[in-house]
């Protein structure tokens, strides 16, 4: 499934378990695999990255061969799903109700005012309100499975792929292999069980100042935790700094927003809607993951 | 999702989440362990009504979502009080002496003091354990049993609760049912109403025990939670309660005194137990309006309570939440109250007229204003573990009745205000 030409599962081992390590999803994946040896780490991975590779292939809207592509040309017409993309296009409906509308799979149309490429350039704000008519998940016909999105409109669903991905991989191989897993993807982690009785798995929190230093070390025996915020991808402008992460319903960035944001949750889903709800708050982040009483870190 | 912080009705907005989720998903992940973190809040409190009662008070409380949208969640409570209370006789000229409530041992008031009982002093232990469930999506249920046990009362009650969703969770009906059975064991037995304090002491015999009377209270609420916009919340409360059995506090007493046209009005000539209705109707309503304003939080509510013992009382409360950063917060608070006497409460009865139905002179019963001011200041220790702090003062003033001081009683203080200081350390925090 992955495919002859792509590169081989690098895998290494590190303590008492075996790290694999491969790229998907324009992220840096590794799978830490426990009491297994190194042939059944290595098909663990490999299981791993074929799916996550499908994953991507199937939801990425860089591509024009799959559903993505399918609906966001669809012209206005109605366009009958299968069932897995129905099922996170009826996470993500729940999820835009959840969040009164802070979290929305049709904001990527934004990204075409918006080149967080840490320069100064600010779209105009005419600019951002013109294409805010095309921004609002209200305004889609979602009746299962079939999907008709208003003309101009586009979907993205790479604000819950990635952790769906994860979730899904973690499920997999704890259905598919003995031995115990930590998947994670560019941060974005979920385990299905500790590394052995008693014992956790021991991850970073990446540095939002400085990409691939740790500053936090936690401590995860199971769940999910996800991490929202990049501190390469912003804009400022007169001292402010716009972080990449828009409030669909402004079409600007949320301000005073932290750099990143990690939550732990039972899923990595979960974990990765609370932290982009969470850096939606701006300000109130903090405040908001106190009263959703899960674990959290924020880097200001 | 502000909002759903706010009202805190985290659960149900966890649980759609993890609803949602689990559809994603599909139920390969149902059996996936998820940490279960427990959430604990621990406080000592320190209560000072100066040269009267004072309260040590240290509560514990934990909560851990066992399994999805599962809540277990139980909460301790140790109590030490000490001090002197109001017995409620009235102050006199002359030197006065009463009889401890166990009949043991007696005590003086001097002339002109408001006669406290000054063996005041016991041990209250309080549990109470609930757990919440989820019937659907959007309907929880909560049940739940308390208890609290001192030297001469003890109170057992069960409670139970429905909520529900609706409107895309802008709408929150509730409706909650509460019994409690209390059994009141008084140092000496179950005084006689009216009788006469006893002038002589005798010895502890074993008589004194056991003897007990019970008291059954009922609660019955509904109410409704509205989502206002994104940053507002609405919540409207009507609750009714009963209670029934024995209302009467075995140690208050009420003075009888001779009456203007005596000989020496206003002396004492008598001090008798008091005697309350032995039910009680209240109806309450409460509203509150909490509203965000960024991170800060502002909160103020109303209630009204009547009661048909005549006690008609309002509350306002206001509470302001001011982050000063993130790990750090200002939260000044206060309240007023106001009361109306209830219909049996008297400062004291009149030699030689005919005894009333009921009567009270504990001035919980008079009419009173209180007002309250405090301010709590909470810190981030580390990730989500705070820290606080709070100081509270408060006042009862405006405490009176229907009945003047006349002859001997004028120019003492028949209604003393009370003020009272409590502070308050508190933890919170996850593991």
């Amino acid at each position: 499934m992955s495919g002859s030409a792509q590169p081989a599962v690098r895998l290494e081992r590190s303590g008492d378990h075996w790290v694999g390590r491969f790229r998907a999803m324009a992220s840096p994946c590794e799978i830490l695999a426990s009491g297994v040896g190194p042939a059944g780490a290595r098909r663990a991975v490999e299981l791993a990255m074929a799916e996550a590779w499908r994953i991507e292939r199937k939801f990425s809207r860089y591509r024009d061969d799959n559903i993505i592509h399918e609906i966001n040309h669809s012209e206005g017409h109605a366009v009958e799903v299968d069932d897995e993309t129905a099922r996170l296009i009826a996470f993500a409906d729940q999820a835009h109700r959840m969040s009164e509308g802070a979290f929305d799979i049709t904001a990527g149309v934004l990204r075409r005012v918006w080149n967080f490429d840490g320069s100064d350039r600010l779209p105009d704000r005419a600019e951002v309100a013109s294409l805010l008519p095309l921004v609002g998940w209200h305004q889609v016909e979602w009746d299962p499975p079939i999907l008709r999105l208003p003309k101009g409109m586009q979907i993205d669903l790479g604000g819950v792929g990635k952790e769906y991905a994860v979730d899904r991989v973690a499920s997999l191989l704890d259905r598919e292999h003995s031995g115990t897993f930590l998947v994670n993807f560019g941060g974005d982690m979920r385990a299905c069980a500790p590394p052995a009785p008693g014992q956790e798995w021991e991850v970073g929190i990446e540095s939002p100042h400085q990409e691939g230093t740790a500053v936090q070390r936690v401590s995860l025996s199971s769940g999910g935790i996800a991490t929202s915020g990049d501190a390469r991808r912003f804009l400022v402008r007169d001292g402010i700094r716009y972080g990449h992460i828009l409030d669909p319903r402004s079409g600007w960035p949320v301000p005073d927003a932290p750099r990143s944001v990690t939550v732990a949750a039972g899923t990595c889903t979960e974990a990765g809607f609370l932290s982009t709800v969470a850096m939606l708050q701006g300000r109130g982040a903090k405040e908001f993951l106190r009263e959703q009483q899960c674990p959290f870190w924020c880097l200001d | 999702m502000q909002l759903r912080g706010i009202c805190g009705r985290r659960s149900c907005t966890r649980l759609g989440l993890a609803a949602a989720t689990l559809a994603l998903l599909g139920s390969g992940d149902a059996e996936a362990a998820d940490r279960a973190p427990v959430a604990v809040e621990t406080a000592v409190l320190g209560y000072s009504e100066p040269s009267r009662v004072q309260v040590l008070e240290g509560v514990i409380s934990a909560r851990s979502e066992i399994r999805e949208g599962r809540v277990l969640h139980g909460r301790l409570v140790f109590d030490v009080l000490t001090g002197a209370s109001a017995n409620g006789a009235v102050p006199s000229r002359s030197v006065q002496t009463f009889t401890r409530p166990s009949g043991e041992s007696r005590y003086q008031v001097a002339p002109g003091d408001t006669p406290l009982d000054d063996g005041f002093s016991d041990r209250r232990f309080a549990a109470d354990l609930g757990y919440d469930l989820p019937l659907d999506r959007c309907t929880q249920l909560s049940v739940g049993a308390q208890g609290s046990v001192e030297t001469d009362y003890l109170s057992l009650g069960i409670h139970a609760s429905l909520s529900r969703d609706f409107f895309e969770r802008n709408t929150t009906l509730g409706l909650g049912v509460s019994v409690n059975r209390d059994r009141v064991s008084p140092l000496g037995g179950i005084p006689t109403p009216f009788a006469p304090l006893p002038t002589t002491t005798r010895p502890r015999s074993e008589d004194d025990e056991g003897g007990g009377l019970n008291k059954t209270v009922i609660d019955l609420s509904a109410g409704i939670t509205q989502v206002l916009g994104r940053n507002t919340l609405l919540r409207v409360n009507y609750a009714f309660d009963h209670a029934s059995g024995y209302m009467t506090d075995p140690y208050n007493v009420i003075s009888v005194v001779a009456a203007p046209s005596s000989v020496a009005p206003g002396t004492v000539s008598d001090t008798l137990h008091e005697s309350r209705p032995d039910s009680r109707t209240q109806h309450a309503i409460y509203t509150e309006l909490k509203r965000a304003l960024g991170a800060n939080v502002a909160d103020l509510s109303y209630r009204y309570a009547a009661n048909d013992w005549g006690v008609h009382s309002q509350t306002v409360e206001l509470r302001y939440r001011q982050y000063f950063g993130p790990t750090f917060y200002l939260q000044p608070h206060g309240r007023y109250y106001h009361q109306t006497a209830a219909g049996f409460y008297s400062r004291f009865l009149i030699d030689a007229s005919p005894l009333p139905q009921n009567a009270s002179a504990d001035y919980r019963l008079a009419e009173m204003e209180t007002s309250t001011a405090g301010l709590e200041v909470g810190h981030e220790l580390s990730n989500g573990r705070w820290m606080s702090f709070a100081v509270e003062y408060y006042r009862q003033f405006g405490i009176g009745g229907p009945q003047a001081a006349f002859g001997a009683l004028e120019g003492l203080d028949l209604y003393p205000e009370v003020s009272a200081l409590t502070a308050r350390v508190g933890f919170s925090g996850e593991w």
